[in-house]
């Protein structure tokens, strides 16, 4: 055997080589069954829709529902309308209930309803309730399966109802004590086997009572956090009365935190979306720059007009234009920094409370300072040696240097309390605070900037002009 | 009988709680057993707050396993200062209980701090064995991450036996959810707990086994393997040698560590922050100070570019009237040309940086050319609508402002700048998707091409460029 894992591409070409190949259907049955879901998932994209139809005649519906699973919704849903009804209805009710419901949110209203009645009304209910969570709380990506015990039962009694339970969960590594469908305490695989040589012992005994559970409400970002601390492979969510409604496992976990950090990026980039897709096309890659880059061109608008205002101040110091775009590009990325921070304060939550966000905001303002006054030192110190080097004297530089630093410190301030202040304010006025993006900030800060600038430009020099 | 229901309580803090109970109960017998009805990251949270002297006392009375289990979840330099607190002996039993590959890191960072202390000597020879086998990992291989906490079974064993073992070890083992089979000490399949449960008795474990194995080596990018581990959906994977002997395997926890790591750390670089995430209970001001003062200051010497070209090219920009009048137009469409072009870049960047942390294992140069050519044409795209944008803006703004009719030299400034435009967001599209691949070339984390720094680059790039075409075609006829 081969130590080397084989990459995906030759793993591919391996199966559809297979599919493709004058082996008998049993033959052919029995070698794909060895690969795995994901994999077997990748080379659906790569066949024909006719091969499609024949390859799933390979697996069970589970089987199929498992491998549909591991693919995007975007690719599930063409697929699953190329399919024979009659088996589309077997293997969606095969699938687990958060990969379903992931699948008909992204469908059109239309064919949502015809989909949802595809699906066995006992659990119908449930997938109506899920899809109706918000993509960044947990509700939206929690699973209904789960073993369930009772306190009373016996280590045997127990046992027996994870056999019966197991095929139909996906993880099974914690079982879960409830009454009447309360949780009332945990205990994890690992216990409740090496238990077995005490098949008398009520689970009472072993269960853990201090419980960590989430509401379907709680952030993903506050579940990950509560999973990755208390080293959790499952989180247990129940209602505000401790009611089980169902567990979310770390691998949706996963997903939900790529997808989060996506759109924080995305956002810091003043993109509306940044993945690649396998066969983008230039005109996909503009539409989703493109709209950005229009809007703060017209509020550029305002830039140019600031600058036109001061042509006067401009024309009478030619040396004002030479340090025009350091400033803006030094502000440009305190702002930057500073929305960087406040992207992340939001998705943690950490901002729920008037306190925290005055406190934040009060803090911004003093790093605005520091970095200020550090940032102006520098730059009084480096115009002096420039304008020394080009042969000025000490004495003509002085006052020049001297606004130039009073300059970048006051626009250093405001922007870096610009990058924290816009977007909790259009969070407050329910403007969907995304539009306040990295490319955003600079903008505003570009603005703020040129203002602060030749403000202080006209008041302190052109005196002594 | 009466249903009891019990509130969810959001806001019970375990923390609190166990510090009101070492301060209240710590010298009681039942102590320890108080204690561990709490989780031991609740509880390392908890010992952050508490006086020296009681952590002394706490350790001293409680189970070693609960004690390695809380250093497990200490921040490494807490976990450096209270183990230094600990008399000798306790700290070396403690090392001794915690998983193998915290205990490196602790003991890697104790021993660059305090180079005569020698705890490994001290330590059981199992676990120096073990240890052994994991220093020589670094911190970016998946190596560093391994356990060796796993549940091994023969191919021929009876599912009945298999059980029996399971059932046996289970206790003392991190990790059941797959078990692995091996033949002379050669991984050849695993399978799920869950299908041993549901298994038949009169089964073996060759019939139930799965045989198309997922594996890594322990010298694998910890951020390639975490990678695998999601598309495959996992629990866990094994890591094998050469000889696809099993030196360990990695478990959901550390994938979930790696991959926030990751995440948070390329984040934070592209917003040109220091230090791994934001946390706005330990950014105090010096802390959020220090995260960002060295961008800026780097940036800043970086800026100062921009200045000497332009006083470059001041010097051809004055001396008459009309090449002041230049000056002063130029001017005005500065701040816009140089934020559109940067931000075009910062946009092309960002999609770079995710397109190379995603698809490390995939490159080709094939793809790569595509991607290049995707992004040229993209630039030439929008450069030339926002070029187009930017002309009309420029006469529009001169009807308002000045007279109705564009005299030759407005319509040539207006298709200078736009011109200008066109080229530019053309050449940092380019450049916002090429710095981080050759940075990737060359080995430095691309997420270090911060979006900040192409700005400033891009900055530096257009000014160039607006001022020279600027100089060539319009000086002469505004002399």
């Amino acid at each position: 055997m081969s130590a080397d894992f084989e990459d995906l591409e030759t793993l591919t070409t391996k199966i559809i080589d297979l599919f493709r190949s004058d082996l008998s259907f049993e033959e052919k049955r029995e070698k794909l069954d060895e690969f795995h879901d994901f994999e077997l998932s990748q080379c659906l994209m790569e066949l024909t829709m006719e091969e499609r139809s024949n390859f799933f005649l390979f697996f069970s519906d589970p089987g199929v529902a498992n491998i549909l699973s591991q693919l995007s919704e975007d690719d599930v849903i063409p697929i699953l309308k190329e399919m024979d009804m009659t088996r589309v209805s077997k293997v969606i009710n095969e699938m687990q209930p958060d990969d379903l419901v992931d699948i008909i949110k992204e469908m059109d209203e239309e064919d949502q309803t015809s989909y949802l009645s595809l699906i066995n009304p006992h659990i119908r209910p449930n997938i109506k309730q899920l899809i109706n969570f918000d993509e960044t709380v947990v509700g939206s990506i929690m699973n209904t399966s789960y073993v369930e015990i009772r306190k009373s039962d016996s280590i045997k009694q127990a046992i027996r109802k994870l056999v019966d339970q197991a095929p139909d969960v996906e993880f099974i590594s914690n079982v879960y004590v409830t009454d009447l469908g309360y949780l009332e305490g945990v205990v994890s695989l690992k216990d409740l086997i090496s238990s077995g040589n005490r098949p008398e012992m009520k689970i009472e005994e072993i269960m853990a009572t201090n419980l960590i559970a989430s509401t379907p409400e709680t952030k993903n970002e506050e579940a990950i956090e509560i999973m990755k601390n208390y080293d959790f492979l499952l989180l247990p969510i129940v209602d505000k009365n401790f009611k089980m409604l169902g567990i979310v496992s770390f691998d949706d976990m996963v997903e939900a935190l790529n997808q989060e950090s996506d759109a924080d990026y995305s956002r810091l980039a003043g993109v509306t979306d940044i993945t690649i897709e396998e066969h983008e096309t230039i005109f996909s890659t503009v539409k989703k720059r493109m709209p950005w880059l229009v809007v703060l061109l017209f509020i550029n608008i305002i830039t140019s007009s600031i600058v036109r205002g001061y042509s006067g101040v401009l024309t009478a110091i030619p040396t004002l234009a030479l340090f025009m775009p350091l400033l803006s590009n030094m502000a440009g990325n305190s702002g930057t920094q500073s929305l960087g921070v406040i992207i992340r304060l939001f998705a943690k939550s950490q901002l729920d409370t008037r306190s925290s966000v005055v406190k934040h905001l009060l803090k911004e303002f003093l790093t605005g300072v520091v970095n200020g006054v550090i940032i102006a030192m520098f730059l009084f110190v480096m115009v002096i040696v420039m304008k020394m080097i080009s042969g000025q004297t000490l004495i003509e530089v002085l006052p020049f240097a001297g606004v130039i630093a009073l300059a970048i410190s006051v626009a250093l301030i405001v922007s870096s309390l610009a990058g924290a202040l816009v977007p909790l304010v259009m969070k407050w006025v329910r403007i969907d605070p995304a539009v306040a993006s990295g490319p955003f900030i600079t903008t505003v800060s570009d603005i703020t900037t040129l203002l602060i600038y030749f403000g202080l430009a006209s008041l302190l020099l052109a005196s002594l002009l | 009988m009466e249903k009891q229901i019990r509130q969810f309580d959001e806001d019970r803090d375990f923390r609190q709680e166990i510090i009101d109970l070492i301060h209240s109960s710590l010298q009681l017998e039942n102590f320890s057993s108080l204690l561990e009805e709490y989780h031991s990251f609740d509880i390392s949270n908890a010992i952050v707050e508490i006086e020296p002297q009681e952590r002394i006392s706490l350790f001293n009375r409680i189970d070693l396993d609960l004690a390695a289990g809380v250093f497990e979840h200490l921040e490494t330099d807490e976990a450096i200062e209270f183990i230094k607190e600990l008399p000798l002996q306790l700290a070396v039993k403690i090392i001794d209980q915690m998983d193998t590959d915290d205990a490196v890191d602790l003991l890697q960072y104790l021993e660059s701090e305090e180079e005569d202390l020698d705890i490994v000597s001290l330590l059981s020879p199992k676990k120096r064995i073990e240890l052994k086998k994991l220093w020589v990992y670094s911190e970016d291989e998946i190596g560093s991450r391994m356990s060796n906490s796993f549940i091994e079974l023969t191919k021929s064993m009876s599912v009945k036996d298999a059980m029996k073992k399971v059932t046996m070890i289970a206790a003392d083992t991190e990790y059941i959810s797959i078990l692995y089979v091996v033949s002379k000490h050669a991984l050849i399949g695993y399978l799920k707990l869950k299908q041993l449960i549901v298994a038949r008795a009169s089964q073996t474990i060759e019939e139930i086994m799965e045989t198309h194995l997922i594996f890594a080596h322990p010298h694998d990018d910890k951020e390639d393997v975490a990678l695998k581990m999601q598309d495959y959906g996992e629990s866990s994977m094994p890591i094998v040698d050469d000889l696809m002997h099993m030196v360990g395997i990695v478990t959901y926890d550390d994938l979930m560590d790696i991959i926030s790591e990751e995440k948070s750390e390329d984040y934070t670089r592209f917003a040109a922050l220091a230090g791994d995430d934001v946390d706005i209970q330990t950014d105090t001001l010096p802390v959020r100070v220090k995260k960002r003062i060295p961008w800026l200051v780097i940036n800043l010497f970086l800026s100062l570019i921009t200045s000497i070209i332009l006083s470059l090219f001041g010097n051809s920009l004055t001396g008459s009237s009309g090449a002041s009048l230049l000056a002063a137009r130029l001017a005005v469409y500065l701040p816009m040309i140089l934020g559109m072009s940067g931000n075009t870049g910062t946009q092309s960047l960002a999609v770079m940086i995710r397109y190379l942390a995603t698809n490390k294992k995939e490159l080709s140069f094939k793809g790569i050319l595509k991607y290049l050519s995707r992004e040229l044409g993209t630039g030439i795209f929008q450069g030339f609508v926002i070029g187009l944008l930017v002309f009309l803006m420029i006469l529009i703004t001169h009807m308002i402002t000045g007279s109705v009719s564009i005299d030759h030299l407005t319509l040539m400034t207006a298709i200078v700048t736009s011109g200008s435009v066109f080229v530019a967001l053309i050449l940092s599209t380019t450049l916002g998707a090429i710095v981080p691949l050759l940075m990737e070339k060359f080995k430095i984390d691309p997420a270090v091409a911060s979006g900040p720094f192409i700005s400033t680059v891009s900055d530096i790039t257009t000014l160039s460029i607006y001022y020279s075409i600027a100089l060539a075609i319009l000086l002469p006829l505004y002399l």
